[in-house]
């Protein structure tokens, strides 16, 4: 199943979106670039805040660990030099959870590539100038076996999680892993995942000429930017 | 941002001058509600209300842990009303602004003080170990009117919610999974809803339901909480410029016909969710039932 | 007893000679000081509120923590001294000339040294008087009291018999209500009610609460008055 996005779900945000993976569903808005409290001012480039806010209650350590990768993510992503001393605001709502248990350490990485990809697609919608597209994706191994985009029941007494994501030109952006694994077999997730995030970002005419291009998923990610362009511009096809 | 800009005075002037000849700028009528939908998740307890552009989710979650010693008999419960960016820019995070005490406060009074929810009920063995019922209200879209939103949104996520089973033998106590035993509903004793009018030109013009532009421009605001048995939880009215006695039981009377409406409201869309979920919840047992092992056959028999 | 009978209540001013007003108020065994600072040039901050047209008006309210039965210590964060602080803020800014003092603070102190029943009149009260001492220009005085209604939950009768100026005991057993007045005959300023009641009774309640703000600004007046004679007696000697 691919992963849904939907973009502009929000009124006030200047850009949000949703996206659900099999596990989590999580809203992202980006406000930015906006006014940057003194604390927090940066002279030479934009600072990033990510607030990560669980779908009950309020965030505590875990939160603040996942908002730290998430940051560190998406200065890698953003023109952050284009906005000196000023604030890229983004907020991540998790709506929907998985109803099993999950161990603490597999959650948090289990969560890590909804929160990546809606964040990234919030900062797209919200016209930030961005250096580079992502995906992120997760697999975990489970009976030695490699389950890209596990569901509920392959999480539950899996070896590892590993969550990952990659840019259009191949880079890795973000590498997290739980559990035991060794080199060899990260290196073998590795490589499933960046062919999984790269055909979600395959460029127009190249999906269906890829080999096993049906089985790596359909490009979701340009599908759902697409259509926001055909939208954002119908309006000069009307007159 | 630490604050929301204010309106320029050309849009608070035309605003007024409108409301003066009882013309919204949305045109609608000054006691008319913007468009209201009410959804409810897949999970149990979570109400998704959208107001105009206003929009506020609702989620109810329950966890065991032990009842604070001077209320051995009753759960706990509790509303957290945190404002995020999310619904506006003006938000900060960790700060606590006007808007989020008087929200939290109009809903502490109209759904906690009132004695909506019934505490005792959430007791398993008194002074050991109780339910903690925690409500969390998820502002996404700000555009004026977030009390009587997020108190819609939270009696019908509390009405939509369905805590686990338990079972008491002396001191042993066994809560019982969802998929196990079909989970219980809240003891919701009556349902209070949240009607707020803003007032402009002293009080000579009452608007229902305003919108943020509205809401910046008015000269005060009167919240008021009740049942549709005519039983009024609270009445706020903070300062502002004064009205006349008469209008603010005027709006009493007024709340009454709206509550009554909103109570018609939840009704229904909770039908439409159970008819919804009757067929899904046939389906899903059937389906589990091929895929139990027969450790839990044994315990599903037992019961 | 009258309300407003000296033996009940005791209102002074210029209680503080530090503060630019003061007072001191006892409604029954509620007692509180008052003190008024301002306006003055507010605070340097980032914030709209220093941009306003009108003057920014500040309330803290402290509670000791010998003011009730229990010993319990107030934290200055309780939500519901907030809320008191955010009323008595905003039920002054429609009664105070705000607009005479653009990009000022006017600080309203309130310390309750004790506490038995209907707090946020006696708190409003008392800001009226602390204001008035300190000479801020106001359209009116800021007149609070609060009602209750007898009968119980069960007897839906209009006939209910409403009180007026509840004690701690009556406000934790009766439905009650506060209500404010300024800016003329039965104008409601401020109008709070925490407790459930038929909406039949509201309109009694709020009724015999607006006489009861009628017998309280009298006995405001009157002190103002005496005060002022007093002030003005000090200067001619």
């Amino acid at each position: 199943m691919s992963p849904s996005l939907a973009l502009h779900p929000l009124v006030r945000a200047d850009g949000s979106a949703t996206f659900t993976s099999n596990l989590y569903t999580v809203l992202a808005a980006a406000n930015g670039p906006v006014e940057v409290s003194r604390r927090d001012e940066l002279p030479e480039e934009a600072a990033i805040e990510v607030n990560i806010r669980p779908s009950s209650g309020v965030g505590g350590p875990r939160e603040r660990w996942m908002e730290s990768v998430i940051t560190s993510l998406l200065r890698s992503l953003l023109l952050v030099h284009l906005h000196p001393r000023m604030l890229v605001q983004v907020t991540l709502q998790i709506t929907a959870e998985p109803s099993i248990k999950l161990k603490r350490g597999v959650a948090d990485v289990a969560l890590l590539p909804t929160l990546a990809n809606a964040a990234f697609a919030a900062l797209v919608d919200g016209g930030l100038p961005l250096e580079r597209t992502m995906v992120a994706a997760l697999a975990v191994v489970r009976e030695g076996e490699v389950v890209v985009e596990p569901t509920e029941k392959d999480l539950v007494g899996c070896q590892s999680v590993h969550a990952m994501a990659y840019s259009m030109k191949g880079e890795m952006l973000l590498t997290e892993s739980t559990g035991r694994f060794d080199l060899e077999l990260w290196e073998d997730v590795s490589e499933r995942l960046r062919e999984t995030t790269m055909a979600a970002m395959a460029k127009a005419g190249e999906d269906e000429g890829m080999e096993g291009g049906a089985e790596k998923g359909e490009p979701w990610l340009r599908h759902a930017l697409k259509e926001n362009v055909v939208k954002a511009n119908a309006w000069r096809e009307g007159g | 941002m630490p604050s929301e800009p204010a309106p320029s005075t050309n849009e608070s002037t035309f605003l007024l001058s409108a409301l003066r000849e009882n013309i919204r700028l949305d045109g609608r009528a000054l006691d008319a509600y913007r468009p209201i939908s009410l959804t409810f998740g897949s999970e149990y307890g979570t109400a998704d209300v959208r107001l105009g552009k206003t929009r506020v989710l609702a989620k109810i979650a329950c966890e065991v842990t032990t009842p604070y010693p001077d209320r051995k008999f009753d759960g706990i419960f509790t509303i957290n009303t945190e404002l995020s960016p999310l619904g506006s820019p003006a938000f900060e995070v960790g700060r606590q602004d006007t808007t989020e005490l008087l929200l939290s406060r109009v809903l502490e009074k109209t759904i906690r003080r009132s004695g909506a929810l019934d505490t005792e009920s959430l007791c398993i063995v008194a002074g050991q170990k109780c339910f903690h019922l925690k409500a969390t209200l998820h502002v996404l879209d700000h555009d004026g009117n977030l009390v009587d939103a997020s108190c819609l949104a939270l009696v019908a996520a509390l009405l939509h919610f369905r805590r686990q089973d338990i079972e008491v033998k002396g001191e042993d106590v066994t809560i019982f999974d969802v998929r196990e035993r079909e989970p219980i509903r809240l003891t919701i004793q009556h349902r209070p809803f949240c009607v707020s009018f803003s007032y402009y030109h002293n009080g000579e013009v009452m608007v229902q339901d305003a919108t943020l532009l509205e809401e910046q421009c008015r000269q005060g605001e009167v919240v008021v909480s009740m049942n549709r048995f005519g039983e009024v939880a609270q009445i706020a009215k903070y300062g502002g410029a004064p009205v006349d006695g008469l209008s603010v039981l005027s709006c009493t009377t007024a709340a009454l016909e709206r509550v009554k409406g909103f109570d018609r409201m939840v009704t229904e869309a909770l039908k439409a969710d159970e008819a919804r979920r009757d067929e899904g919840g046939l389906m899903a047992e059937l389906s589990a039932e091929n895929e139990r092992p027969t450790g839990s056959m044994l315990v599903g028999s037992e019961n | 007893m009258p309300l407003d009978s000296s033996s009940y209540s005791i209102a002074q001013l210029s209680t503080q000679a530090a503060a630019d007003g003061s007072s001191y108020l006892e409604m029954g065994l509620t007692k509180i000081i008052c003190t008024v600072h301002g306006p003055r040039e507010s605070p340097t901050r980032s914030g709209s509120s220093s941009q306003s047209p009108g003057a920014h008006i500040e309330t803290s309210i402290s509670i000791a923590g010998f003011s009730g039965t229990d010993r319990k210590r107030h934290g200055r964060n309780d939500k519901r001294t907030q809320e008191m602080q955010h009323t008595i803020s905003s039920a002054f800014s429609s009664t105070l000339f705000t607009h005479l003092y653009p990009h000022s603070t006017i600080t309203i102190s309130l310390h309750v040294l004790s506490q038995d029943g209907s707090l946020l009149a006696a708190c409003l009260n008392a800001a009226t008087l602390a204001l008035v001492d300190a000479g801020v220009p106001m359209s009116d005085y800021v007149v609070a009291c609060t009602t209750g209604s007898t009968a119980s939950y069960a007897g839906d009768g209009e006939e209910a018999d409403p009180l007026l100026d509840l004690n701690g005991l009556e406000e934790q057993e009766l439905p009650f209500l506060t209500v404010g007045t300024s800016g003329g005959e039965d104008k409601v300023n401020v109008l709070i009610m925490e407790t459930r009641v038929q909406v039949g009774r509201l309109e009694a309640m709020i009724s015999v609460g607006l006489d009861g703000c009628r017998q309280i600004r009298g006995m405001l007046d009157r002190v103002v008055r005496e005060h002022g004679e007093r002030v003005l007696e000090a200067r001619v000697a």
